[in-house]
């Protein structure tokens, strides 16, 4: 529960002090969607989600093989599954976050 | 209008008792008796520090009534932590600085002076003006005092010429110790790490300057034209077996000449010669191109000198606060707690200890307020991610009795991660401030 708890704040706190980043981020993906929305109607558009989905692939795989040299280290010091796990998640979840900007460009860039 | 009407017309005092038993539940205090809770105390808290900055957070928040004043000078908030990272070039300086005002809370008197005169028995503190505050209840949290001037020539404002490194003393001494160890990292030479025999806040930082200078050395191409000693006035060179065997088999493998029970005494910065002196007396100098000065540490002047310090046993000599180690309550006045590295307690000195005994000493001052006697324990832990490398880090936490005390059990703390390093470099900081907000 301890764990929980600091974890959580821990969270907050990262948040707390990015909070420029994310809002700049948060910003940008309303921005974006307001515009795609308003040339061609509705939030998601199925034509445009394998595109999306794919950008957002090739996101993850570049943040996978450059997070450890960003971050100071290197892949020759991840020697502990934990490395790994927390190296999958960060490269999946950043890049998950990031279809909030890819899906509507991929909208205006195709035009659907 | 008719809210306010409302809010008038119910019970105002048990109003923001009611949201003072909110508060203090989520500043993670238990149930708040309530003598405590309507209690107009007056608190006192020397020190605005990691440790007194959060109690005056988490005290402000369980206790409405409460007088709270925190007595400091310092209006720059150091982060001291990461001193490290800045000393050897991974952060800069301005990351280790924020504004005490920042985290201060509202409803605490704020007095910018030092106490300089402890009187226990009279329950006052007389500041360096001559202000005299009276209290009910006193937190000492005053932190440590560097000793440099126990090493003969030494000159703080010499840091970073000369080859001279100190970590310790400042946020601009840890950068201009980046200054040394940047030229020493390139030109290689006789580079010397050093830790006193006093207790030390942080006892992993020397070894971390160590390891990430060794490190640096590496890449800026001076390491084949390098010899580097750690030289230890202690028995070892860290308090646990297992880490102390595993930092000197890292030691070796970089040739390092590591000697134990030599205490730098003396430098010549001008010359770049240091003097050690050994357990049997005879001293011996030696030149060097870098020199990294872990200061002895002492608590401050004004709790060394009160009836607040240690008058017997290991602690006796720095004049550290003479607090039970389990209640963090003052042996001799029940009124007064000590918190954070002024603690004349086994280990500690670290930020993480200030976390963990923080709740601890809150919940039994505010058992004492009310009449109660204190009864949470602190198990003394500490806890230092140890630097191994850029981009690799151990996660080391422990009790008193030096077992391990891992947060999550699924870490291991003896193995060298990424993880760790990310923990250290992007997530300690945050969960720092938090602390100070009364958070965690
Ligand atoms: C180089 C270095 C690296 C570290 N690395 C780590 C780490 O990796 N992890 C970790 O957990 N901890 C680390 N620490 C230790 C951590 O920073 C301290 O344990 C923590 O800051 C202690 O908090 P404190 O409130 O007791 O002292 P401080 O934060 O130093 O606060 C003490 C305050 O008391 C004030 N004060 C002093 N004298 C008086 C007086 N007479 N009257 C009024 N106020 C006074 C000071 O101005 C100061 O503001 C490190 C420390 C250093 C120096």
């Amino acid at each position: 529960m301890e764990g929980l708890s600091l974890g959580f704040y821990m969270m907050v706190g990262y948040a707390q002090t990015h909070w420029l980043v994310i809002a700049l981020f948060i910003l940008g993906a309303i921005l974006l969607n307001a515009a795609s929305v308003m040339k061609f109607g509705g939030l998601v558009k199925q034509s445009a989600l394998k595109p999306t989905l794919m950008v957002g692939l090739a996101i993850a795989v570049v943040l996978f093989l450059a997070i450890p040299t960003l971050s100071g280290s290197s892949f020759a010091f991840m020697a502990y599954w934990l490395d790994w796990a927390l190296l999958i998640f960060m490269a999946v979840g950043y890049a998950i976050a990031l279809l909030l900007w890819v899906h509507p460009i991929v909208r205006l860039v195709k035009g659907v | 209008m008719s809210s306010l009407s409302a809010l008038s017309g119910i019970n105002r005092r048990k109003f923001l008792l009611g949201g003072a038993a909110a508060m203090a539940a989520v500043a993670g205090l238990g149930a708040i008796p309530a003598r405590a809770e309507q209690s107009n105390a007056k608190i006192v808290i020397t020190g605005a520090g990691a440790a007194g900055i959060s109690i005056a957070n988490r005290l402000a928040k369980a206790l409405p009534n409460a007088n709270i004043t925190i007595i400091d000078r310092r209006e720059t908030h150091y982060y001291w932590p990461g001193l490290t990272l800045v000393a050897t070039g991974a952060w800069a300086k301005s990351k280790v600085l924020d504004r005490n005002a920042s985290f201060m809370p509202s409803r605490v008197n704020w007095i910018k002076e030092m106490a300089d005169v402890y009187e226990p028995d009279n329950k006052r503190v007389i500041t360096d003006t001559g202000r005299v505050v009276e209290y009910d209840f006193l937190v000492v949290a005053s932190g440590v005092e560097y000793n440099y001037d126990a090493i003969e020539g030494m000159d703080v404002n010499a840091i970073g010429q000369n080859g001279l490194a100190s970590v310790y003393n400042s946020p601009d001494a840890a950068a201009k110790t980046w200054d040394a160890i940047r030229k020493y990292s390139v030109d290689g030479g006789n580079g010397i790490f050093t830790l006193p025999s006093t207790p030390i806040r942080c006892a992993g930082a020397p070894l971390k300057m160590t390891l990430l200078t060794l490190d640096r050395l590496q890449q800026n191409g001076g390491a084949d034209k390098a010899q580097m000693s750690f030289y230890s006035a202690l028995n070892g060179v860290f308090g646990l077996p297992w880490y102390n065997d595993f930092l000197l088999n890292r030691f070796a493998e970089h040739d390092m000449d590591v000697k134990f029970r030599h205490e730098l005494s003396a430098v010549d910065i001008g010359a770049r010669k240091a003097t050690f002196t050994q357990e049997d007396g005879n001293q011996f100098t030696t030149e060097y191109d870098l020199l990294h000065v872990v200061p002895p540490m002492r608590a401050p002047r004004s709790v060394r000198e009160s009836n607040l310090a240690w008058t017997e046993g290991n602690m006796a000599a720095g004049g550290w606060l003479a607090v039970d180690r389990d209640t963090l309550q003052h042996l001799t006045y029940p009124e007064v707690f000590g918190c954070g590295d002024v603690n004349g307690t086994p280990r500690g000195k670290t930020a993480a200890t200030v976390k963990m005994s923080v709740p601890i000493v809150v919940q039994n001052l505010i058992s004492v307020i009310a009449g109660e006697e204190p009864e949470a324990t602190f198990d003394g832990y500490t806890s230092c991610p140890l630097l191994t490398r850029f981009g690799a880090a151990m996660l080391i936490e422990f009790d008193y009795d030096g077992n391990l005390t891992p947060t999550y059990s699924f870490i291991d703390p003896k193995k060298e991660s990424w993880f760790a390093w990310i923990m250290k470099d992007q997530m300690l900081k945050p969960t720092y401030l938090q602390m100070l907000k009364g958070n965690v």
